[in-house]
């Protein structure tokens, strides 16, 4: 046990380490268009894999939040008609303020998103955030008064300036800001509210019968997945220095759907897995070429069979994939693989399974027979 | 004991249930005196479980009202019942498949007692923790604390079903055929624990098997086709001409599911 | 915690890194070779023109130049490698393709994006990479040159507002429209034409009496078509493309609309007359003005249209405005690589002065730069006209040359006073 926990923080700091280096190391593109950007994504994605993973609410909305944080971050901090658009809004207001106000706001929306569809669950609940998402989206890309229409802002700048001007300081803005959300929502996981999510998620009715008011921790949890996702909207404008409806359009709800899939539904850190893996392939296909064929044109193409191998190699994803792999390795069997649900191993709620001796009267989570 | 007052701790006037063309339930007027174990027979169909849904709150009557220790609650929400200290267990175990059983009965003692949004970590030596494992011991889990929920056996599962039920301090607790596809051993176990628990609690147990309804019971009432038919003590019920017709005969067939 | 296998991941990413290391690192003995990144929208509604674009680019080299066998062109001195990226005409991938084609494929000169805002976009990137040569793909968009130009993006294609040379004009002298009505997508493209229309329209004493600004990919004009008015107007300005025009046609059509039209640069185009529909009988009589010409007969022409079927088997049946604009700017970039030998040292200074001079004969007639480094070009106005067989063509009314950004008005006119916009200019 020593061993195994030395060893894992021998893990950790060599990971830190690297993390720490990379920009000092790494060309302005691999920091910035790759790396920052990976994390931006990639906490778009966690709130995502955080609601359903933890609440069983899978979200369509969330890249309609994080795009709804940027807007207001740029209708807070932009000077009016001194700004690259020439745009009369703005309040003015210094970046720091401004992000922070943009993101209560976008946890507002989000819990108000949570109210109108705290009665929905599976496929309705799904169907009801993607409408509240594209329905949003029109409204910024038709309303010129407010939302700029589909020119949106340009002109943002974060409190570490122009990212290109200053790549590793970005970086690290972003990389602080990732490692709070992952560790925090790690620590929540573990809290009475964080229970009340996995009840939630695994029982809603026996919740009730508990004593908790469902449908005001789904507002809760929806609240708290618009807070993440704003503060990815917020990273995301300083990142680009300008916002438009496309950061919220149907192709970015994708997006984060497919990130949090591929990275693994279930765990947090598939989140930034899932990121950096969708932005290498995303950047990188249109240069493959296989067999004498270029996908140049047809980057696209590969993009989607990347997709498709990955979520028929390792359906729970790719952390999922690694962690059977661990879990085989380290228990010689497999014999229990799904006793435990992985993501409450994976935030430690659970001890790895240990396997039943065989003769015990064993009957499965999923094969208990259900009266009529 | 109770107050001298006789306030009831389940009071029915009355009740209906419909779904649809279906009458589940009808014209169910019953009283369950604090303290009182009362057992609930009745064939399938009988409208048990249905019986117990409207008093737990999972749907309104479509008729009638539903008291409980004096309050009508015919409009509330479950938790709020719960609040008001109704516990159940479900036919069908409704348990949380990816907690622990100590995370199962800490989230239902919290349920009851409050701090539902905190989103700080409990201490080791929190109260409800102390509870949970207090708990746990009382329904012959102590030694699966730490086990995920989806790896205990059926009889386990039945035990924490009834134990999360516990842990939400019940003046009424309600036993949704808590027997159900338990062994010999653990039936009488859980008999056991039935008759252990302290005379403030209230007990409303539908079951299928006599043998544990009949050794925990004061009174019994048997339901048959969403109405009550028969109200007495054990040994009435027994020796009734009707309910051995309706019931028992039923019950020597077999039932399904 | 998952350190065996998130390693293997890791390696398996760096192995899609190195591919791509790869790709861009080239590989060939004696002349020197100049990277050219080619951008255009492979995505969503503009995949097709995208395509198109990239068949001109390599028809210009393919013609220029001579194909060698590791895929490179052969020019006297120096080599040309091309590498593509597709984005989805969003500004913020087309920004992130332009990036990773500058700073991570180090090529020396990009050339595109396709759609407006994205060339707005590339334009402001442009300001900030100066050692680097931007020049336009087919994107149209007034203010990527007009207004606060970058010193180092260069447009051998006329904008959206040139495209219009002519038509408002003809509209009002020849056809005696003198009061309009407009339909026209919600972006800056439409902003543009809309604007190069009404510069001549309202300066020749036409008025624009009600505009209707609709989201592009819109499918139910249900509401527009009943907020049209019914008298009053002489045409109907149409600046909607593809699928979009042929859905606003049927609908207006099936409402019983009359009104004659006027169309923008994409509204009537080939594949949306040979869309068969009742809408096709209202379509006869439709004017409209663009840079290109399919029924166009100048010997030009027709030598690029042959080069562009002998090239390319599975291309389209006449080589769009897409094509033609990436085509002529890569004509430019060659003959300025031709006129300082491939020389880009220096920040590529003397590389960018010579392409400020560049002046070529194009298949459409000459190209030469303006101040702002914008194309100064020409312009062609057709009539949607039934041929003997009974199909819809559009035929060639006039072609103006030698038209400039301002339409001849002069950058101090008041109609040039402010960027178009949805309410600008005006003449109701």
């Amino acid at each position: 046990m020593t061993w195994a926990r030395s060893q894992q923080g021998i893990t950790t700091l060599a990971i830190v380490a690297l993390l720490l280096l990379y920009p000092q190391v790494m060309p302005r593109f691999w920091v910035l268009s790759i790396a920052a950007n990976s994390m931006i994504l990639g906490i778009a994605a966690l709130s995502l894999v955080f609601m359903a993973g933890y609440g069983g609410m899978t979200s369509l909305a969330q890249a309609a939040l994080a795009g709804f944080a940027a807007y207001m971050l740029a209708l807070l901090s932009l000077v009016p008609s001194t700004n690259a658009t020439g745009s009369a809004l703005g309040a003015g207001l210094p970046s720091i303020p401004g992000a922070l106000i943009a993101i209560a706001l976008a946890t507002a929306l989000g819990a108000l998103f949570g109210a109108i569809s705290s009665r929905s669950y599976g496929i309705y609940f799904l169907m009801l955030t993607l409408a509240l998402a594209v329905g949003f989206y029109y409204i910024v890309l038709q309303n010129y008064d407010v939302f700029g229409g589909h020119i949106g802002f340009a002109g943002i700048e974060g409190p570490t300036g122009q990212p290109r001007e200053d790549p590793p300081t970005f970086y690290y803005l972003c990389l602080a800001v990732s490692a709070a959300i992952y560790l925090g929502l790690r620590y929540l996981v573990r809290s009475q509210l964080g229970l009340t999510f996995q009840g939630m998620r695994d029982n809603p009715r026996r919740m009730a019968a508990l004593g908790y008011r469902v449908g005001a921790h789904r507002v809760a949890l929806f609240g708290i997945g618009g807070f993440v996702a704003g503060i990815s909207g917020v990273l995301g404008a300083w990142y680009r220095g300008n916002i438009s409806p496309g950061i919220l359009d149907l192709n970015r709800t994708i997006e984060v759907l497919i990130v949090a899939v591929i990275g693994g539904l279930g765990y947090p850190i598939g989140a930034f897995v899932g990121a950096v893996l969708y932005t290498l392939i995303k950047v990188f296909a249109s240069s493959v070429t296989i067999a004498g064929f270029s996908f140049d044109e047809r980057f696209n193409t590969l993009v989607g069979l990347g997709f498709v191998v990955i979520v028929l190699v390792a359906p729970n994803g790719i952390v999922g994939l690694a962690d059977r792999a661990y879990r085989a390795v380290t228990h010689r069997s497999g014999a229990r693989r799904r006793a435990v649900d992985p993501l409450a191993v994976e935030a430690g709620l659970v001890p790895a399974p240990v396997a039943q001796p065989p003769d015990a009267p064993v009957i499965a989570g999923d094969d208990v027979p259900t009266g009529s | 004991m109770a107050a001298g007052a006789p306030v009831p701790a389940l009071r029915l006037q009355g009740v209906g249930r419909r779904f649809g063309a279906l009458q589940a339930l009808h014209d169910v007027s019953m009283e369950v005196a604090a303290g009182e174990r009362r057992a609930i027979l009745g064939p399938n169909g009988a409208g048990k479980t249905t019986l117990f849904n409207v008093v737990a709150g999972d749907f309104p009557p479509t008729s009638g009202s539903v008291e409980l220790f004096g309050t009508d609650v015919t409009r509330l929400a479950p938790y709020a019942r719960t609040r008001l200290g109704v516990c159940r267990t479900y036919q069908t175990s409704q348990l949380f498949m990816g907690l622990t059983v100590a995370q199962s009965l800490f989230l239902a003692i919290r349920g009851a007692s409050g701090g539902r949004f905190s989103p700080l970590r409990p201490k080791p030596d929190d109260r409800s923790r102390v509870r949970a494992a207090e708990i746990a011991e009382a329904v012959g889990l102590a030694a699966d604390l730490q086990t995920a929920v989806g790896s205990l056996s059926h009889g386990q599962q039945r035990q924490l079903e009834v134990g999360m039920a516990l842990a939400g301090s019940p003046r009424l607790l309600m036993l949704d055929e808590p027997a159900a596809g338990l062994s010999r051993a653990e039936r009488i176990t859980l008999t056991d624990l039935i008759k252990r628990l302290p005379r403030d609690i209230t007990v409303v147990i539908v079951e299928h098997d006599m043998d544990v309804a009949l050794a925990v019971a004061d009174r019994v009432t048997v339901m048959a086709e969403g109405t009550p038919l028969v109200e007495g003590d054990p040994e009435e019920i027994q020796s009734n001409r009707t309910v051995q017709d309706i019931y028992l005969g039923h019950a020597v067939g077999g039932r399904h599911g | 915690m998952f350190g065996a296998r998130t390693g293997r991941g890791l390696v398996g990413l760096m192995f899609v890194a190195s591919i791509a290391a790869a790709a861009c690192g080239g590989s060939a003995a004696g002349d020197k070779i100049i990277k050219i990144g080619g951008l255009a929208t492979l995505e969503g509604p503009f995949a097709v023109p995208g395509q198109d674009g990239f068949r001109g680019i390599e028809q210009a080299l393919s013609t220029m130049g001579k194909k060698l066998d590791n895929g490179n062109w052969q020019f006297d001195g120096f080599q040309v490698q091309l590498l593509k990226e597709g984005s989805d005409a969003t500004p913020a991938v087309a920004l992130e393709k332009a990036k990773k084609l500058i700073e991570q494929n180090n090529v020396d000169i990009l050339i595109g994006p396709l759609s407006g805002d994205e060339g707005l976009a590339i334009k402001d990137y442009a300001k900030t990479v100066p050692d680097k040569t931007f020049v336009n793909g087919s994107s149209a968009a007034q203010d990527t040159t007009f207004r606060a130009p970058a010193p180092n993006f260069f447009r051998f294609s006329t904008d959206g507002a040139q495209w219009m040379a002519g038509l408002g004009k003809y509209a009002f002298d020849k056809k005696g429209y003198k009061n309009v009505a407009l339909v026209a997508e919600d972006y800056s493209f439409p902003y543009t034409q809309v604007g190069g229309f009404m510069y001549e329209f309202c300066a020749a004493g036409g008025h624009v009496v009600q505009k209707n600004w609709v989201p592009l990919g819109t499918k139910d004009y249900s509401s527009v078509v009943s907020n049209l008015p019914t008298s009053g107007i002489d045409a109907i300005y149409v600046a909607l493309g593809g699928s979009d025009a042929v859905n606003f046609f049927t609908q207006y059509n099936q409402a019983g609309g009359k009104a004659k039209f006027i169309g923008g640069s994409i509204t009537v185009d080939q594949s949306v007359l040979a869309t068969k529909g009742a809408f096709q009988d209202i379509l006869a009589g439709t004017i409209a003005a663009g840079p290109t010409a399919d029924t166009a007969t100048d010997k030009a022409w027709l030598d690029y249209v042959a080069e562009y079927h002998k090239e390319f088997k599975d291309g389209l049946p006449f080589p769009g405005l897409f094509a033609l604009s990436y085509y002529n700017e890569t004509v430019g970039v060659i003959k300025g690589l031709q006129a300082v030998k491939g020389d880009l040292s220096g920040k590529q200074a003397s590389f960018m002065a010579a392409l400020a001079k560049v002046e070529f004969d194009g298949p459409t007639g000459h190209v030469k730069l303006d101040a702002n480094r914008q194309a100064i070009s020409s312009n062609y106005v057709t009539e949607v006209q039934k041929a003997a067989d009974g199909s819809l063509q559009n035929n060639v009314i006039t072609k103006a040359d030698n038209v400039d950004q301002t339409l001849g008005l002069g950058a101090s006119s008041p109609y040039l006073a402010q960027p178009v916009s949805r309410d600008f200019p005006a003449c109701p």
